[in-house]
């Protein structure tokens, strides 16, 4: 059925893309040369599509509710507006290589990062099966060891959280067997967190020596 | 208070997220429930279950509270949130051996993933529809979900009942209500 200005009726093809029925042959000849039609049908076989699944995407309340509760932590929400990037001071690739060293036989890496008195050391390793491991320590340059029993490290991947480990009382931390990849590291301590956006990776080449 | 409400509802999600960070929650609240049901569609249309789409869900949420300053600048947070619940997916999906048939993974030196196109393209129009259906009136939206969501279709009788309408005028509101989310769907940038 078309309309009286010449497009199909918004009812035919409503009734097209949710109930199936068959435009008329001068409605279906329409629709191939009308861009204007062929667009509304498109978003409503999308809307239909959605169909009934659409009011089961709801998450249950209970879920949502824990989601909800993360925009009242006044706590972690101080952390993320105190976060700030931990620069690279120290990193073994780019030490000379020892005489009788070959670049590409290094597998591990030690770094470390700084900001505000707190420096945050990396030892990567790679092992046989190419799985790698990240071990490390934050510690407070005057004082040692983080002070809070909460500190933890996120392993991240382009801000997709992976993996997370608590920080011992000794400031350390350790990711074992995680699949070779670029990650970052975001420290949470206090009120504050520390960020390395992305570790550099254990496959560059060394500094020749 | 109805108007702030408002008010905060159609912020932008940048807007949203730099409010998120100055300690109102409310405006946590409505990023939250801006793309609730976009996440927590996708590990369905992975083929994963409801155990592992409420884990994702919560994952999800989770990464971006914790990134929110970061996501500041950026351009569309909606692609940033596909992308995440997408490789939380991914992660799901192979270690419990589950994949949708329609979803090719290409696997990168990430260890990462990259979805078919299509799966990105059909979420964007979803969620685009989505937006457009929370713009219109109260009435439009119940009849636009009586239209689209309910199973079995209700019939336009129904819809004119449940809608306190005679069935002679429903046909007048239903056209004005599809004619209304078309427009809202082209001014928010809906290509086919």
């Amino acid at each position: 059925m078309e309309s009286r200005i010449g497009h199909i009726a918004l009812v035919s093809l409503f009734e097209r893309a949710r109930l199936n029925t068959e435009l008329d042959g001068s409605a279906q000849a329409h629709l191939n040369s009308c861009h204007l039609c062929r667009g509304r049908l498109d978003w409503m076989q999308v809307a239909a599509g959605l169909g009934v699944r659409e009011l089961s995407y709801d998450p249950p309340q209970p879920v949502m509710e824990a989601v909800l509760r993360l925009g009242r932590d006044s706590s972690r929400l101080k952390q993320l507006r105190n976060a700030v990037v931990a620069l690279l001071t120290f990193d073994s690739f780019k030490q000379p290589t020892p005489a009788g060293i070959r670049s590409t036989e290094a597998s591990s890496r030690q770094m470390k990062f700084e900001i505000h008195g707190v420096e945050i050391g990396v030892l990567m390793r790679l092992s046989e099966d190419r799985k790698l491991s990240l071990a490390g320590q934050v510690l407070e340059k005057l004082s040692g060891p983080i002070q809070d029993p909460a500190a933890r490290v996120d392993l991240v991947i382009e801000g997709d959280r992976i993996m997370t480990s608590s920080l011992s009382p000794w400031g350390e931390f350790v990711f074992p067997d995680v699949p070779k990849a670029r990650y970052g590291l975001q420290v949470y301590f206090l009120d504050r967190m520390l960020q390395i956006p992305s570790l550099p990776s254990i496959d560059e080449q060394r500094s020749p020596g | 208070m109805q108007h702030g409400v408002h008010a905060v509802r159609d912020r932008t999600d940048a807007e949203l997220i730099q409010q998120c960070l100055d300690g109102h929650s409310e405006a946590w609240d409505v990023l939250v429930h801006r793309y609730s049901r976009l996440i927590y569609s996708i590990p369905f249309k992975w083929g994963l279950q409801r155990e592992d789409a409420k884990e994702i869900f919560q994952s999800v949420w989770l990464d971006c509270f914790q990134e929110l300053h970061s996501l500041r600048d950026i351009d569309r947070l909606q692609a940033w949130l596909v992308r995440i619940a997408i490789r939380k997916c991914y992660r799901f999906s192979t270690s419990k051996r589950s994949r949708p048939e329609d979803v090719e993974i290409v696997e990168t030196d990430h260890a990462s993933e990259d979805p078919s196109e299509g799966l990105i393209e059909r979420l964007d129009r979803e969620q685009l529809i989505r937006m457009s259906i929370a713009k219109l009136t109260e009435r439009c939206q119940q009849v636009i979900k009586a239209l689209f969501f309910e199973d079995p279709f209700p019939g336009y009788a129904t819809i004119a009942a449940r809608l306190g309408l005679s069935s002679n005028s429903i046909g007048f509101t239903r056209d004005r209500c599809l004619e209304r989310l078309g427009k809202l769907l082209e001014e928010l940038g809906y290509e086919h």
